[in-house]
């Protein structure tokens, strides 16, 4: 008897520890700028301001599931903000040219994909390392977009395409609607699938996957592919709330995406990690910016704010320990 | 591989380069015949010896086998200080006060690499931001121009009819040629970069060059910007923005390899000339700097590329 619960008493502990670990960083800066928020303004807990909030928050939510895959399997995609600007302006172009929301949807993403295979196979087929291949494509995408705009932005679409990011649907925002499918796919694919399966393994042991006889070039490629069918769908949300096309508007959004990843308790070795941590990290660098705003911080603080966050987060993760 | 292949495989690599340098003036020389004027070549030296003083420090970085994305905001915030203190307080404290500024910002970057475990790309990314956001919020979105005539010789001074950026391009390469050839420091960088077990191993004090490496990678960078706004007589918060991508394409070309160990600052030198050749040349051209970045991002991906191909060759024969 005595054993048993000396025993019971230290799985318990066990336990409580490790629900603690689980509890991504994201969770306690979240908590820390709500309470920061709660005491300091009086415009923060408004429903004007979330709808605001999930707005802004969406594009970033959805890059930053396609940087969770990404950075799951040991890679980083840097490409992803300048990636965004990309699909949107492309898109912009095809659609003043009439081509309908549809097929504008399909544009957008078909760009992503294409920036993606060209990201995947440099880093899975020719084994280069990826924050220098993304940095790479980054360039490319920024270039792409300012020489199609002249380094100006398109503006002005049809009311329709405005919905995309303004709409609602049963009063939910219809952002957050596409946000939701994208987190089930996410979802779907990370922990129903033999792909999902491999992105884990990847990030644990890319060698005993290869090993196993799993061909790792061709499910490494698949994931930059998904991480820019996300940038593209982030662009399609990016364009309609704006309104217009700009060539360098979401430059540096592929950072908060990675901070919210990081915040989001994912790590950068043995592929662990979730999509909804980084979920609850893309809602804290959300909030973050967006009490800010409200209490009038100018946005280059902000942008220290998040690096400061990033580096609090890798620092408590590898305190943390395993 | 026996040692005087190995020797004939990196002159033929040099010699490739130098090829490629002379290919490209030679061509520029034809389409555009202005390219060869005094005053032009000139211009392009100059403007890869600023290439060239940032993308040193990124070189001794990646010999250890990690990368430096900070330093295009690193010289950025470091010249914005530099030019108001030296505005406000004079000249040698400003350039101290700058200087110390880009150092320190270095040594946060190692101490997070060595001491704290990040993968450097990470640790550099999170400093790329904060230090442009300092910047940014330092300078509130305001231009400094005109500074003191004594300032303006490491720009736009000379000595005996070379300009002053061109000869401090080879008193950093000189300096650091040494260091990395004839020092204990530099033979652990390079031990550092082939294999950090290894290294560790062998009682390399690994943690502490890492510290050094990257202290001199944001010393060097804030050298650069010291250069840069002495020469265009004027700082603001924006100037580091487009730097970090040429710097790494010339350190890639000038074959010095991203996964450590392999590389020299002489090749850095003659990357940095390839990439202002190439720059000039499009804007000679007349291709609009929107161009630039993407060629610059494609330059980047292929000759790592090409690193690439030709180590897994190394490895197969």
């Amino acid at each position: 008897m005595p054993w048993e619960e000396r025993g019971g008493r230290i799985v318990n502990q066990l336990t409580l520890k490790k629900t603690f670990k689980k509890i991504p960083s994201a969770a306690f800066a979240l908590i820390f700028l709500l309470i920061i928020y709660t005491i300091f303004t009086d415009r923060f807990w408004t429903a004007e301001n979330f709808i605001n909030l999930a707005q802004q928050a969406t594009v970033l939510a959805i890059l930053s599931l396609g940087m969770t895959l990404v950075i799951l399997s040991e890679g980083i995609d840097l490409s992803a903000g300048a990636l965004v600007s990309l699909c949107g302006v492309v898109m912009a172009v095809y659609l003043h040219q009439g081509i309908g929301i549809f097929g504008a949807v399909l544009i957008s993403i078909g760009v992503g994909v294409a920036a993606g295979i060209v990201n995947g196979l440099f880093i899975a087929k020719a084994k280069l390392p990826p924050f220098v291949v993304t940095l790479g494509t980054m360039g490319m995408c920024q270039g792409l977009a300012l020489v199609i705009t002249e380094g100006s932005s398109i503006p002005g679409f049809s009311d329709s395409f405005k919905f995309i990011a303004c709409g609602f649907i049963m009063g939910i925002p219809f952002p957050i609607v596409i946000l939701a499918f994208l987190v089930l796919i996410t979802y779907l694919i990370l922990y129903h699938t033999t792909f999902g399966t491999y992105i884990f393994s990847i990030g644990g042991n890319q060698e005993a996957v290869n090993l196993a006889g799993v061909s790792v070039a061709f499910y490494k490629t698949l994931i930059y592919v998904v991480a820019g069918a996300f940038a593209g769908v982030g662009g399609l949300v990016m364009t309609s709330r704006m309104n217009a096309a700009h060539p360098w508007v979401t430059l540096g959004l592929e950072f908060d995406a990675i901070v919210a990843v990081i915040l989001g308790g994912t790590s950068f070795v043995l592929g662990k990690g979730n999509p909804f941590g980084s979920l609850v990290g893309a809602a804290t660098i959300a909030i973050l910016k967006n009490g800010m705003n409200i209490l009038g911080v100018p946005i280059p603080i902000q942008v220290a704010f998040v690096g400061i966050f990033l580096i609090l987060a890798i620092i408590y993760d590898s305190i943390k320990g395993d | 591989m026996g040692r005087v292949q190995m020797m004939l495989k990196r002159y033929v690599a040099l010699f490739l380069r130098l090829i490629a340098v002379l290919s490209i003036a030679i061509f520029l020389a034809f389409v555009r015949p202005e390219f060869l004027s005094v005053n032009n070549i000139l211009n392009v030296l100059r403007q890869s010896s600023l290439l060239f003083l940032l993308a040193s420090g990124l070189t001794v970085v990646i010999l250890t086998g990690g990368i430096d994305l900070s330093i295009g905001s690193v010289l950025a915030l470091s010249a914005c200080v530099m030019g108001t203190v030296l505005k406000t307080e004079g000249m040698f404290l400003g350039i101290l006060v700058g200087l110390a500024i880009g150092a320190g910002c270095g040594f946060m970057n190692g101490a997070m690499v060595a001491f704290i475990g990040l993968p450097s790309f990470m640790a550099t990314y999170g400093m790329l931001w904060i230090a442009q956001g300092l910047a940014l919020m330092f300078m509130k979105a305001e231009i400094i121009y005109g500074f003191p005539k004594a300032f303006r010789f490491f720009g736009a001074g000379g000595f005996i009819g070379i300009p002053a950026p061109i000869l401090l391009m080879f008193l950093a390469f000189g300096v650091l040629y040494l260091l990395l050839t004839y020092t204990t420091l530099g033979r652990n960088i390079y031990s550092i970069g082939a294999n950090m077990d290894v290294a560790r191993i062998s009682g390399i004090r690994v943690r502490r060059t890492l510290l050094i490496v990257y202290t001199v990678s944001g010393f060097l960078a804030a050298f650069a910007g010291m250069v840069y706004i002495s020469r265009i007589n004027a700082v603001e918060a924006g100037i580091g923005e487009t730097l970090l991508l040429p710097a790494l394409a010339a350190v890639c070309i000038g074959g010095t390899s991203l996964f450590g160990g392999e590389g020299s600052i002489g090749g850095t030198i003659l990357g940095s000339i390839i990439m202002s050749l190439v720059i000039n040349g499009m804007n000679m051209l007349g291709m609009t700097s929107f161009w630039q970045s993407f060629a610059v991002g494609t330059i980047v991906i292929f000759s790592v590329l090409i690193d690439q191909i030709r180590a897994m060759k190394f490895q197969t024969d």
